[in-house]
């Protein structure tokens, strides 16, 4: 608000309880008064959601023609000599009379209560309340707790009908599952029999509600608010970076809490980040060291992962790195992933694997993502930004499966007219129903379509040149090659200079590791790769698995990835990681590829280590721990360093590992030694902390230096910072929050569980482009769809500079494929990913067991097989690359000739789609159904 | 399977068609579907909330507000005894428990032959005919003990099939003229 | 003026009438003459002729007519809403006026319209009115085919589609905000307020101007004789002739067409063309002058003219046009407890002192009259009142977002203020003295 004030051309004086004070014109009395210092007591005003003024919780007088007269502060604007008295007799005496009138159908039960402790009904009942009820009569009768979907229970005795929740879910999340039910003293939150609350944004209700009505299952009972300890932090469930609280309780996660960070989340989360953290706590999670023991490496799958030491699993590791680099060079060492990882923690894996290896066969992306040359080469916009555009253009991508409270970021740009929707996407998405315009249009026509669109978008935008026009840049389907959206959004770029973009990357800190060296041609800082790379960013992995599957890689180091799982193309993956001599997993749990794992370093996962993140924006934010990592679960800096630590120590890298040391750290350097201790506070790179490396990066990394780190934090508070405009790093001030979402939020950052051990952050330089050994070879160009550059050594990648022309350049220059459906395959494959797939996050929580999506295979109706009018039906989906089993279901909403398959529900489209092929064209039969029996609607054949 | 009747379902689009916004159509349209089913089915509220393009939660919370629809399966003859102060000061309460005990069952309760329903309703606008009931929302008053059984007897026999429709239909009268085209 | 010297009936000319309701018998007593002499006028003269004639709104809060179209906010689009939900307790004029005179209020449906250059209009009728909504439809069927409904009405360029809406039970939806809401298919909640007036900011956001059925009935006699003769009828700022519902202890009780102020409560309660008395010969003990919500008059202020100005000077209001008699034998506390059941079971349930404040006084005055009253009760009673409606002054003051909310004290109020020795009584008593 201080900044609104200061950009507020025209404000009005008023009176506060006698005192002269100063609002912004159009504020309500409610937040003028709380930013003067009064706090006028309220239930159903949110400040994130339109003012109603039903609970009257917040009367004041104010003057008015006819005298002073009670009028809701909540929702009448502050006017030009008004005269405002929050606690007059008068006041007071309508507010006890709330307070008793509230408490005429509340059950006093406190003392069972969950929210006892931090329920604003208990604390303004204290505050402003009468001090007892006068009401002896029987009070209304509920049947106790009722589940409205799979984390919220609803206790209809304790509601006091502020309507918080029933707004959210109509204003917010734009669904209204939830609504009043009868009418009067009788009216209760409830939901339609059949249709439960989604499981996207149901948490936001509990948190908001301001008495004990509802409540999380997964929160229930197990703490009491005045034994909690609290850290704010930042969710790394996808790259959207929502600001949060994390609660514990002895040591273990209680409760998560969304926090208001103005230009990110406006106080809200999803389910998946709420209620996912139990995580670390599954009986699945690999909390020892494990090496494979038995039979042979080749394969590795002959053999059990048993428990083992972190020196023996090191080095093991390092000995067949070792023997890869000195048997087939460098690039025979592979890294895959690393998305869930800090900042810190990237950017020590990227030097190990460049510096220290001197491999570029690195990729943080899974063959879902965007090549990180040209996502550099585009203007970003921030969130706030692509809200506040005139037009905002989506290429692809369900924003509320990707990046799900971005998703309500932008329905409210859009619904309050501030911005208008033009979709282009392979299916309807949920903003769909919300655009000016939404055009099906499949991933290999976006190019065409683009042009005809333009038209429209700059009627919008009212200019040719793009200026308040904010371009989605996502994929609708991971079933079509990423190289027609590529060039599509270079296109765009050149068609409107002034344009931003936005990136739809879901995964946890991709933009991180993009930033700090774990993509393929591009070193910390954006700066091009003066090697030649061998690999083509953005595709890495793919040429990975296709080198490992010809016996070309040694090592594989999965970094909490799973290529087996989620990779587009499974087949490919199986046999890449099959063929690859020696497979390490750095991860937490097992997985599909963990299989073919020879070691398994276990890891401490976000909530158990401190470090910071990047958005999609571009935003640097501070994720300290929470809790306590067990004990064999290194953070992953820390395996980085000892590898490299333990890896210098052999001949053939000490040249150059010195040669990679940063030049002007010479501490750094200096400290290059043999490995001391068994512990991960050994000196590798020379890190013993994680300051220490973020000092480094704010050194190496244009940008960085501009957040002064003080034990190892960002200085930027609750909103991060974003870095990508170099140098403006801004930092907002405190706004209200929704105090009774939010109980004592100021007393938070104080808290954490660990902080960084180890001394002051010795400034490091800047890491250096060139002089790096590395693989010699030829650009690979096979590659369908990957640009062919001219050499751009050591250019930094900034929006507009010739570098990034030259790039968006060659995007559009990439010649497209032709595509068309064989008579064999004739329907057209769209495969997106969805927010609940099968992936660890969802499989490995008790919390989010029974949401997570089931494979199936979705299709319009019209003009397929008779016998898919009939939902559930199980049918053979078969493409050139294979073939799976998947029950039916209509949606009329899929266009004709589409067959949808959630990506990651399960592996089933990445059977189906061949990486190699630009698009995944399929065929959808019934299982060996004989189909005169399903017309007449006999019994099917299962088999 | 749409669960209203293509006949209905006609009767709906029409409805909407009257309105400047689909939604003002979910009165007339719970009261389409009551007068189909005698009361207002989960499945018609499903098709009510498809048609008018809002959520089912919508349609029961918005209809729940209403007196008139009836959640729950009620009596093909609703009998509703105004107990409001004229009525009240002629009686009403005296001809509630008689109509209680005639049908056997409490305001709010239906027989169990499902013929009859009997509410305690505020004032239906029929006061100088205190004390008064509606049956099915057509006016009977002032009505003693005995006009009551009589009222009931003749309900029971059928003889004001053609004053009382069955419950829930309202309107006999069709919109018949467009609006302008 | 009638034959016989009288006011001239202007609203109920036709009740009497077999077969009243059609198109027929409607057209042989000159109906849609009116709409005819209005639309070979300017509508700005039409809205004239209304302004002049002073008529007040007869819905319940009284609100001129001619000022409130004046207040419409010129848009492209702009409603008109007859507010035909007539709920509140022992008010049945509206009632009368649809099921008899149908095409009455279509005729001053059509002439409003065009007076204030509106072409589409909502007729919103209770939807347990289940003969008046199938009269009105039957009768806006009969007018389009007419043509007094539709295209170029009655030859003109003016046009006009109307909609008969029907409620489905809710007594709040009489109250125009939350009128509206149920006429945008939600839930009766009325509308916090600013915007003040529906005219500025209306159904879908759009301008609306709202009036009640008998307001709008008015329409065809103003337009053909003129709004001076309107105004010539009756008094101050309360002319023509209103409906006044009579119910509870009278001998003949109904519905009454009277000019206005020029008669008294007595005249209609014991005239014999009117109520024609108490009934079984009784005492006069208090009668309520407009509505459930009016604060009451005790027999003393029985020759009080049934002029607005004049009733709102003496603390309460002709609001509804309904008038309920009590006799000697009826108990003041058992009244004012019904009232206050209706008002409980009718809050919409937004505003808490509204929602609990009602079901809390009611079980309280429950437990009065049965005998279960405490001492403490009497005063609670009051207090939770003034928590309600602070002051408990009139025009009330309101802590809520309708004026249900302070409507609820109001019968409460007036037997403390007439009655309070009754009350003690019951809790003395431990039961009611008059059952
Ligand atoms: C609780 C409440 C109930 C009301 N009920 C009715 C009603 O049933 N009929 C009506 O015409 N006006 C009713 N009104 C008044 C309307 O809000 C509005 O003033 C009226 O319809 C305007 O029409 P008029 O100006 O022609 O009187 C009610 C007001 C309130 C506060
Ligand atoms: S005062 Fe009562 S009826 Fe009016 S809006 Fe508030 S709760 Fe609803
Ligand atoms: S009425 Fe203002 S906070 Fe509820």
């Amino acid at each position: 608000m201080p900044d609104d004030m200061a950009s507020a051309t025209e404000t009005v004086s008023f009176t506060l309880n006698g005192r002269a004070v100063v609002a912004v014109k159009g504020e309500k009395i409610i937040e003028a008064a709380e930013r003067n210092g009064v706090f006028i007591p309220r239930f159903c005003y949110h400040p994130r959601m339109r003012p109603v003024g039903v609970c009257r919780m917040c009367l004041v007088e104010v003057s008015g023609p006819r005298g002073a007269t009670l009028q809701p502060a909540c929702y009448v604007d502050v006017a030009e000599g008004m005269e405002v008295s929050t606690a007059s007799a008068k006041a007071s005496k309508a507010q006890e009379g709330i307070l008793e009138f509230l408490l005429v159908n509340h059950p006093l039960d406190c003392p069972v209560c969950d929210k006892g402790g931090e329920c604003p009904l208990q604390d303004q009942a204290y505050s402003y309340g009468p001090g007892e009820s006068r009401f002896v009569d029987e009070k209304r009768h509920w049947a106790k707790p009722i589940p409205l979907n799979e984390f919220v229970l609803l206790d209809r005795e304790r509601c006091i009908q502020c309507s918080r929740c029933t707004r959210f879910a109509a204003e917010v999340a734009g669904e209204a599952t939830i609504d009043f039910i009868s009418r009067g003293d009788s009216i209760e939150v409830g939901r339609f029999a059949r249709e439960m609350p989604s499981p996207y944004f149901s948490g936001n209700i509990v948190q908001i509600c301001p008495v004990g009505a509802l409540t999380a299952g997964p929160f229930r009972f197990v703490s009491r608010p005045w034994d909690a300890e609290q850290v704010e932090t930042t969710c790394t469930v996808c790259a959207l970076g929502c600001r949060m609280v994390v609660q514990s309780q002895s040591g273990e996660i209680s409760r998560v809490l969304g926090v208001d960070s103005d230009p990110v989340n406006h106080g809200w989360l999803c389910d998946k980040g709420r209620f996912g953290f139990d995580v670390i706590y599954s009986e699945e999670r690999i909390v020892e060291p494990m090496v494979r023991k038995s039979g042979t490496a080749a394969g590795g799958t002959d053999g059990d992962l048993v428990a083992s030491t972190w020196s023996e699993a090191m080095s093991l590791t390092v000995d067949r790195i070792a023997e890869a680099v000195a048997g087939k060079g460098p690039e025979a060492v592979a890294f895959i992933g690393g998305a869930r990882l800090a900042n810190e923690d990237q950017y020590a894996w990227g030097r190990l694997a460049r510096e220290v290896i001197g491999t570029t066969s690195v990729d943080v992306q899974i063959g879902d993502g965007l090549d990180p040359r040209l996502i550099f080469s585009l203007n970003r916009a921030t969130v706030d930004e692509a809200c506040t555009s005139k037009c905002l253009l989506s290429l692809g991508g369900d924003v509320r499966e990707l990046l799900p409270v971005l998703f309500l970021r932008l329905r409210e740009a859009i619904v309050t007219g501030r911005t208008k929707l033009v979709e282009l996407s392979e299916i309807p998405t949920s903003l769909s129903r919300y655009a000016e315009t939404a055009k099906a249009c499949t991933t290999e026509a976006l190019s065409g379509v683009l042009e005809e669109v333009a038209v429209a978008v700059e009627a919008i935008v009212g200019n040719k040149s793009g200026e308040g026009l904010t371009i989605l840049a996502g994929r609708s389907s991971l079933a079509a090659s990423p190289f027609y959206t590529e060039k599509a959004l270079a296109e765009a770029a050149m068609r409107w200079p002034q344009a931003k973009f936005l990136p739809l990357l879901p995964r946890g800190n991709v933009m991180g590791a993009l930033e700090l060296g774990l993509a393929p041609g591009l070193l910390p800082g954006r700066r091009m790769d003066g090697r030649n790379p061998g690999v083509a960013p953005g595709k890495a992995t793919g040429q990975i698995l296709e080198r490992a599957a010809r016996g070309e890689i040694a090592v594989v180091v999965l970094l909490g990835s799973d290529p087996a799982g989620d990779f587009p193309d499974e087949g490919l993956a199986m046999k890449g990681l099959a063929a690859a001599g020696f497979v390490v997993a750095v991860d937490a749990f097992e997985n599909a590829s963990t299989a073919f794992a020879d070691v398994f370093l276990p890891v401490a996962l976000a909530e158990e280590r401190d470090g910071t993140v990047t958005n999609i924006e571009g935003r640097v934010a501070s994720t300290p721990a929470k809790v306590v990592a067990p004990a064999m679960c290194w953070p992953e800096w820390a395996i980085a360093s000892r590898l490299a630590t333990e890896l210098q120590g052999q001949a053939w890298t000490a040249g150059a590992a010195r040669a990679a040391a940063p030049s002007g750290a010479t501490g750094a350097a200096g400290r290059v030694g043999a490995p001391r201790g068994d512990g991960p506070g050994s000196a590798g790179f020379g890190y013993v902390s994680r300051t220490e490396i973020l000092a480094e990066i704010a050194a190496a990394v244009p940008g960085w230096d501009e957040l002064a780190t003080v034990a190892g934090r960002v200085r930027a508070g609750r909103d991060g910072v974003v870095l990508h405009s170099f140098g403006a790093a801004g930092e907002s001030g405190a706004r209200p929050l929704d105090p009774i979402a939010f109980p004592g939020i100021d007393s938070i950052e104080k808290q954490g569980a660990s902080m960084d051990a180890g001394g002051a952050a010795d400034a490091g330089g800047a890491a250096d482009a060139g002089g790096v050994a590395g693989a010699a070879g030829e650009q690979d160009t096979s590659t369908p769809g990957t640009p062919s550059l001219p050499s751009l050594p050591g250019e930094v990648l900034v929006p507009g500079s010739p570098a990034a022309k030259a790039i968006l350049e060659a995007f559009v220059g990439v010649p497209q494929p032709d595509t068309r459906a064989e008579d064999r395959f004739p329907m057209r494959l769209s495969s997106p990913r969805v927010l609940f797939g099968a992936g660890q996050g969802v499989a490995m929580s008790k919390h989010l067991a029974g949401v997570g999506q089931e494979a199936s295979v979705v299709v319009n109706g019209e003009g397929v097989n008779e016998a898919f009018g009939l939902e559930g039906v199980e049918a053979r989906v078969s493409s050139p690359g294979g073939s799976v089993e998947l029950p039916v279901r209509i949606d009329p909403r899929i266009p004709p000739g589409v067959a949808m398959i959630p990506f990651n529900a399960g592996t089933a489209a990445s059977i189906l789609i061949a990486t190699g092929e630009p698009v995944t064209y399929v065929s959808v039969e019934p299982v060996s159904v004989d189909a005169a029996a399903l017309t007449d609607g006999m019994e099917r054949d299962d088999g | 399977m749409p669960h209203l009747s293509s006949e209905s379902l006609t009767r709906a689009r029409e409805i909407v068609d009257l309105y400047p916004q689909r939604r003002s159509a979910l009165i007339p349209l719970c009261h389409l579907a009551q007068e189909q089913d005698g009361w207002l089915r989960p499945e018609a509220i499903e098709e009510i909330a498809g048609l008018l393009d809002v959520t089912p939660a919508e349609v029961l919370g918005t209809a729940s507000f209403y007196e008139m629809f009836k959640l729950e399966p009620a009596g093909r003859y609703v009998i509703s005894v105004c107990t409001n102060v004229a009525c009240m000061l002629a009686g009403a309460y005296d001809l509630l428990a008689h109509a209680e005990e005639r049908l056997g069952v409490r305001a709010g309760g239906t027989t169990p032959d499902g013929r009859f329903t009997i509410e305690d309703v505020e004032c239906v606008a029929h006061c100088d005919h205190a004390p008064c009931v509606q049956v099915n929302s057509r006016y009977f008053g002032p009505l003693d003990a005995g006009g009551f059984d009589r009222l009931v007897d003749s309900l029971e026999r059928g003889e004001l099939e053609g004053d009382v429709p069955p419950h829930g239909t309202l309107v006999r009268v069709r919109r018949t003229k467009g609006l302008m085209a | 003026m009638t034959p016989d010297g009288g006011p001239p009936r202007i609203l109920t000319s036709r009740v009497d009438l077999a077969g009243s309701y059609t198109l027929k018998a409607f057209l042989e007593t000159g109906g849609y003459e009116g709409l005819r002499k209005a639309l070979s006028m300017k509508p700005d003269e039409v809205a004239q002729e209304v302004d002049e004639a002073s008529l007040l709104g007869r819905g319940g809060a009284g609100f001129p007519a001619g000022r409130k179209w004046s207040m419409l906010r010129p848009a492209d689009t702009t409603y008109l809403v007859v507010n035909g939900d007539e709920s509140e307790p022992c008010t049945f004029k509206d009632h009368l006026l649809l099921e008899t005179d149908p095409h009455q209020l279509v005729e001053g449906v059509a002439i409003a319209a065009y007076a204030i250059g509106v072409e589409q209009a909502f007729i919103f009728i209770r939807g347990e009115m289940a003969l008046g909504l199938e009269r009105v439809t039957q009768a806006v069927n009969e007018a389009y085919e007419y043509g007094a409904l539709g295209r170029g009405i009655l030859g003109s360029g003016f046009n006009l589609d109307v909609v008969v809406h029907p409620g489905a039970g809710a007594y709040i939806c009489g109250e125009e905000t939350g009128l509206l809401e149920s006429l945008e298919g939600k839930r009766g909640f009325p509308r916090i307020k600013p915007p003040y007036f529906p005219a500025a900011i209306g159904l879908y956001g759009e301008p609306t101007v709202v009036n009640n059925v008998e307001t709008l009935s008015n329409m065809s006699w103003i337009v053909r004789n003129g709004g001076a003769a309107f105004a010539a009828l009756g008094k101050g700022r309360s002319t023509g002739t209103r409906l006044f519902a009579l119910s509870g202890r009278v001998k003949r009780p109904g519905v009454y067409e009277v000019e206005m102020a020029k008669t008294t409560f007595r005249d209609l309660i014991y005239g014999q063309e009117f109520g024609g008395g108490i009934s079984g010969g009784k005492e006069l003990k208090a009668f309520i002058p407009g509505g459930a919500s009016a604060p009451w008059f005790g027999a003393d202020q029985v020759d009080m003219p049934l002029d607005q100005d004049e009733v709102g000077a003496a603390g309460t209001m002709l609001g509804s046009g309904s008038v309920v008699v009590m006799d000697e034998t009826v108990c003041t506390v058992k009244v004012a407890w019904r009232i206050t059941r209706f008002f409980w079971r009718e809050s919409c349930g937004q505003c808490t002192p509204c929602r609990e404040g009602g079901g809390w006084l009611e079980k309280i005055l429950w437990r009065i009259e049965n005998g279960a009253g405490r001492e403490e009760d009497v005063d609670m009673l009051a207090d939770i009142c003034d928590n309600i409606s602070p002051g408990l002054h009139w025009p009330p003051e309101q802590t809520t977002i309708c004026p249900l909310g302070p409507s609820i004290p109001s019968p409460i109020a007036s037997v403390m203020r007439m009655f309070e020795d009754e009350i003690r009584l019951h809790v003395k008593e431990g039961a009611c003295p008059l059952a």
